[in-house]
């Protein structure tokens, strides 16, 4: 019911069109009553907005058939289609992982760590052979010879690390002058001290002992021992240098045995050396 | 709703929509791009759409569009006509119209949009509240609270007048 109290609310309502026919009789009723809110009446019903005659400026954008060319600019061409699929499905297939790459590093590793031993080996091996012939080309002393100590051949043997194959202990020499009439290079480990003895001259004139110049040529015939194979010292020793350990562990057994197999020499009639490499035969220098 | 109910929709609410939408934003580009958003979307779901809710599907379409527009926008409807307005000399309902289009831009383009939905379109509370995401109370008091404030401006120029 409308009052004093409510009746803006009426009012509003009234200008909003929210009531029955009943209601805004009551409140054409209420005004007429009240004269002094009839001009608050008018005011709120003064605030209403009617409808413009503004137009929109072109429909035509907006019908069907203008939605419909719109769509179709977004329909997809199926018809486009990627001329070049096979070369994506093989890039597809080159992603896949391979073994063949991994083996392959593995192997030129080991195969350019055998060739680097090798060419080491090679290079210790003329360093020891050259002298050897130096000391094969050192004068002989006889018994009448008679030579100045400073004009003799002093060498310097510089042995290098050998293996004794009876006590398993790697042998290092020092640095020693020696004066040597001869020594036979291809004495094996067994016979050196015989062989040294027998190929020492029994009258020696010479600055020094013959005791001390007995165990300088033992001490050279041992530094000179070409049996072992070279190749096999030297990957020995690359082997030993990487197991420092005191254990034997399975890695150097492995280590070892992929050494044998790799670097195993064979000499064929025409006197040409050959690394065996799996199946294959490597080339490597002929033995004069 | 068939093709050729649509193209009716056209007909009949275009304009409509478009008075409404370009009241609230002042911009005729703008309130033109609402519009043809909303068609737009109207046809694209025109099978859910039916024919007899089809207006207030556009209005509550274009109606959000514009308040999403007005918020990236930020745009403030400079009233620069209302100086010039105050000066013009003529009838005084002719003054009060045009003052009250000035105070139309001082609300809120919420407020605007009740006003205009109730007295534009006439829609009743309840619809005013399906298309603006408000119930039918919160339509109530925010319009008579719209209206209370054009009033009070209108009061002032009134007395200036």
């Amino acid at each position: 019911m409308i009052d004093q109290t409510n009746f803006e609310t009426w009012f509003l309502m009234y200008a909003d069109n929210e009531l029955s026919a009943a209601e805004k009789l009551q409140v054409d009723e209420f005004v007429h009553q009240h004269p002094s809110f009839k001009k608050q009446f008018d005011i709120i019903n003064q605030i209403k907005f009617k409808p413009t005659d503004i137009q929109f400026p072109d429909k035509s954008i907006l019908y069907s058939d203008q939605m419909e060319e719109a769509e179709m600019r977004f329909v997809p061409d199926e018809s486009i289609v990627f001329p070049g699929k096979e070369t994506l499905y093989r890039q597809a297939k080159t992603r896949k992982i391979s073994w063949h790459i991994p083996i392959g590093i593995a192997a030129s590793v080991i195969l350019l760590l055998g060739l680097f031993s090798l060419l080491n080996t090679q290079k210790e091996v003329q360093q020891s052979k050259g002298i050897s012939k130096v000391v094969k080309q050192s004068p002989i002393l006889n018994s009448t010879d008679t030579v100045e100590p400073f004009e003799q051949e002093i060498v310097q043997a510089r042995v290098v690390p050998v293996v004794n194959k009876k006590n398993d202990k790697v042998i290092v020499e020092n640095i020693l002058p020696i004066a040597i009439t001869e020594v036979i290079a291809t004495q094996s480990i067994d016979n050196i001290e015989t062989a040294a003895a027998e190929t020492l001259p029994q009258t020696v004139s010479s600055n020094f002992s013959p005791d001390a110049l007995k165990a300088a040529e033992l001490r050279n015939a041992v530094a000179s021992v070409p049996e072992v194979n070279p190749v096999a010292i030297n990957a020995a020793m690359i082997i030993e240098a990487s197991n420092r350990k005191d254990e034997h562990s399975k890695l150097r057994g492995i280590a070892r045995k992929i050494t044998r197999q790799l670097f195993r020499q064979e000499e064929q009639p025409e006197g040409t050396h050959y690394i065996q490499v799996a199946s294959f035969n490597i080339p490597v220098a002929n033995k004069k | 709703m068939t093709e050729q109910e649509y193209n009716i929709c056209v007909d009949e609410y275009a304009d409509r929509v478009y008075r409404f939408i370009l009241k609230n934003m002042q911009q005729p580009e703008d309130a033109q791009d609402v519009v043809q958003s909303a068609f737009e979307k109207m046809w694209k779901h025109r099978e859910e759409v039916k024919a007899e809710t089809a207006k207030s599907y556009l209005f509550t379409v274009a109606y959000h569009q514009m308040i999403d527009h007005i918020r990236k926008n930020k745009r403030v409807a400079l009233v620069d006509e209302f100086n010039d307005s105050a000066k013009v000399t003529g009838a005084k309902q002719s003054v009060l119209k045009k003052e009250l289009e000035n105070a139309l831009q001082q609300l809120t383009p919420l407020q605007k949009s009740l006003i205009l939905l109730k007295d534009y379109e006439g829609y009743s509370y309840d619809e005013i509240g399906q298309i603006t995401a408000l119930n039918a109370s919160q339509v109530k008091v925010y319009l008579h609270r719209a209206r209370t404030q054009l009033r009070a401006y209108l009061g002032k120029i009134e007395n200036l007048i």
